[in-house]
């Protein structure tokens, strides 16, 4: 019976999100349905009360906050500051302005909580500029795709907020976990840039850009304001005055000031400001609260009850189940967007992988590396469509140029599976401090 | 019949707008709170309560303008597949499926909110705020959803585009 459940709730969810149906409505009704046919019970209640408890949960609270600041700096100068204040700093580094890209991302992924926002922002400029001074397109392409992703990854993260209300979990813990694979895969990033550059002189213009240790300092004054964005963000978090919600209140108040201050509060600005979040706002949070009914929904049904029978059965070992979990996760995220599909699995795969001795927080990183994965995975690939409406280029060529990337992901989960210290010690120091 | 849709469309900007003003409220709302505790050591306990009701309704009051302008997810890689007459058929199918889920939605929480009117219940703390107040306005966005949804079956077979591509157009690349 519960096998005939679960292919049924598998067979809906294709059905409906192959046709198009909109993610978070479609992930409701496959909840209605299978409760109503198997159950038999009036589901209108139910779904009334998850839905209200789901979308009033406090912790989602710094979500539109996050959300709301990114929205305002992609439309301040921030993204042309990075680039100007970044440039002096990268002339002796082989691949020279190659790197901007990833140090670009690396410094707004810690004032933002989205990769694509990320991408976009710090793209905006890049792209143009390297693409002008004659550096390596896939590289410029792939670099941006890549590094991008580490909006979920560094704290702050959307994706992290998410799951540790799905799963329960420390949204601090998560935050302070993401840091070193974050700067982890910034530098083996680089690492690779640099490597290429070096191998292939071609790869890099002959413009010799020079510059003096005056000019590096100076330059650090349009860093400014994305230094003092990460201070009050991250800051006010790590020294324990603010939860992450409190800090996005901060960072929504610091982000109005630094856009204030270059004058970028246009009335215009506003109007895409205040569209733009509502759209992503609304696109999670319903995406959010019907996770949470299907979430219930499949409890009720016992579905992830047999299939930690059925996987335990097969007596995996550790490793092996995350290598499934892998390529799993990463067959669902070539088609659909990274977020849908940790919320979908997540009732699944976490008593799953908590039966397997695994660490929540450990796991949350885990997913967030997926769903980095499925950002620049084709066909469907967030940041992969960010490039393509900066460059104009097919969706295939920037795939091929982000795949080396996506390979250096790969050998970042092999290495916190192998080595799960890597994510779970800095955290575990927070405990210490109670 | 397209002047109807278009006073659907008006109210869901209005409510959009909205919510964007809920989003910023909780911004001072946090703000607010936090520089109580700080100066006069004395937590807003309502904050966080109206934060979290502000951030529910604005999640359903965005959520007509979001569908409207193609900003909620959806898997578009099999509709490149069909030929024309083909795509229409399954924009067709998933506006149905969409027109079902969203009335069942907005009618369970339009009961959910009436019962908590008729019950009077309060939220469980010392603000005590009538709940029926914030679900109503849940229950009044997803209702929004329901029609925006049926405003874009009514477009479909009307021949006109379902989305506002003038809007979408408007936020570039992101």
């Amino acid at each position: 019976m519960i096998a005939i459940i679960s292919l049924t709730i598998v067979a809906l969810l294709v059905l409906a999100l192959g046709t198009g149906v909109w993610v978070g409505l479609a992930l409701s009704i496959v909840g209605v349905v299978s409760l109503a046919i198997f159950k038999g019970m009036p589901v209108d209640k139910l779904y009334a009360q998850i839905t209200w408890n789901a979308s009033t949960t406090p912790e989602l609270i710094a979500l539109p906050l996050f959300i709301l600041m990114a929205e305002i700096l992609f439309r301040s100068k921030l993204s042309s500051l990075l680039f100007s204040g970044l440039t002096p700093w990268t002339t002796r580094l082989p691949g020279r302005l190659l790197h901007v890209n990833v140090m670009g991302c690396t410094l707004f992924a810690a004032v933002s909580g989205s990769s694509a926002a990320t991408t976009a922002t710090v793209g905006r400029i890049t792209m143009t500029e390297l693409f002008r001074r004659g550096y390596d397109k896939d590289l410029a392409m792939g670099s941006l795709a890549g590094a991008g992703t580490l909006g979920f990854l560094i704290p702050p993260s959307i994706i992290m907020i998410i799951y540790g209300v799905l799963a329960e979990a420390s949204i601090l813990k998560l935050f302070i976990a993401g840091i070193v694979p974050g700067l982890l895969l910034a530098c083996s990033y680089m690492g690779y840039l640099g490597l290429r550059a070096a191998l292939d002189p071609s790869k890099v213009p002959a413009e010799e850009l020079n510059a003096t240790w005056r000019q590096r300092i100076i330059a650090l004054k349009d860093l400014g304001p994305v230094l003092f964005l990460i201070v009050a963000v991250i800051g006010s978090m790590y020294g324990g005055i603010a939860s992450p919600s409190e800090a996005a209140a901060v960072g929504v108040l610091g982000a109005l000031v630094v856009s204030g201050f270059q004058g970028s509060l246009t009335r215009e600005n506003i109007v895409s400001i205040a569209y733009g979040s509502i759209r992503t706002i609304s696109m999670i949070g319903l995406i959010v609260a019907a996770a949470s009914f299907l979430s219930s929904a499949m409890g009720f049904l016992g579905v992830p009850r047999a299939v930690a029978a059925e996987i335990s059965a097969m007596e995996l070992s550790p490793l092996m189940l995350i290598l499934l979990l892998l390529v799993f996760y990463v067959g669902l995220g070539c088609v659909l967007e990274g977020m849908s599909t940790i919320v979908m699995t997540l009732p699944i795969t976490l008593p799953l992988i908590i039966a397997a001795g695994f660490d929540k927080i450990w796991f949350g990183v885990f997913l967030v590396l997926v769903v980095e994965m499925a950002q620049i995975t084709p066909p469907v690939g967030f940041n992969l469509f960010v490039i393509q409406g900066m460059t104009g280029e097919k969706i295939g060529r920037i795939a091929r140029a982000t795949f080396p990337f996506f390979l250096i992901m790969v050998a970042l989960v092999l290495l916190i599976t192998l080595f799960p210290g890597v994510v779970t010690y800095l955290p575990s120091l927070v405990e210490f401090r109670g | 019949m397209l002047r109807l849709l278009d006073i659907i469309d008006r109210i869901g900007r209005w409510m959009a707008i909205l919510s964007v003003i809920l989003i910023f409220g909780i911004a001072v709302l946090i703000i607010s709170e936090i520089i109580a505790r700080w100066i006069f050591d004395y937590s807003l306990s309502f904050a966080w309560e109206f934060s979290a009701f502000f951030f529910a309704v604005a999640i359903f009051c965005g959520a007509a303008y979001t569908l409207r302008t193609g900003g909620h997810v959806r898997v578009a890689l099999f509709r490149g597949l069909l030929g024309e007459k083909g795509q229409w058929v399954m924009e067709v199918f998933a506006t149905l499926v969409g027109v079902g889920i969203t009335l069942f939605a907005a009618n369970a929480m339009v009961a959910f909110a009436w019962r908590s009117f008729v019950k009077g219940s309060v939220s469980p703390t010392v603000d005590a705020t009538p709940l029926a107040i914030p679900q109503g306005a849940v229950a009044f966005g997803l209702v929004m959803l329901a029609l925006q949804m049926i405003a874009r079956l009514i477009r479909l077979f009307m021949d006109e585009p379902p989305d506002d591509e003038a809007a979408i157009e408007s936020f570039g690349s992101e």
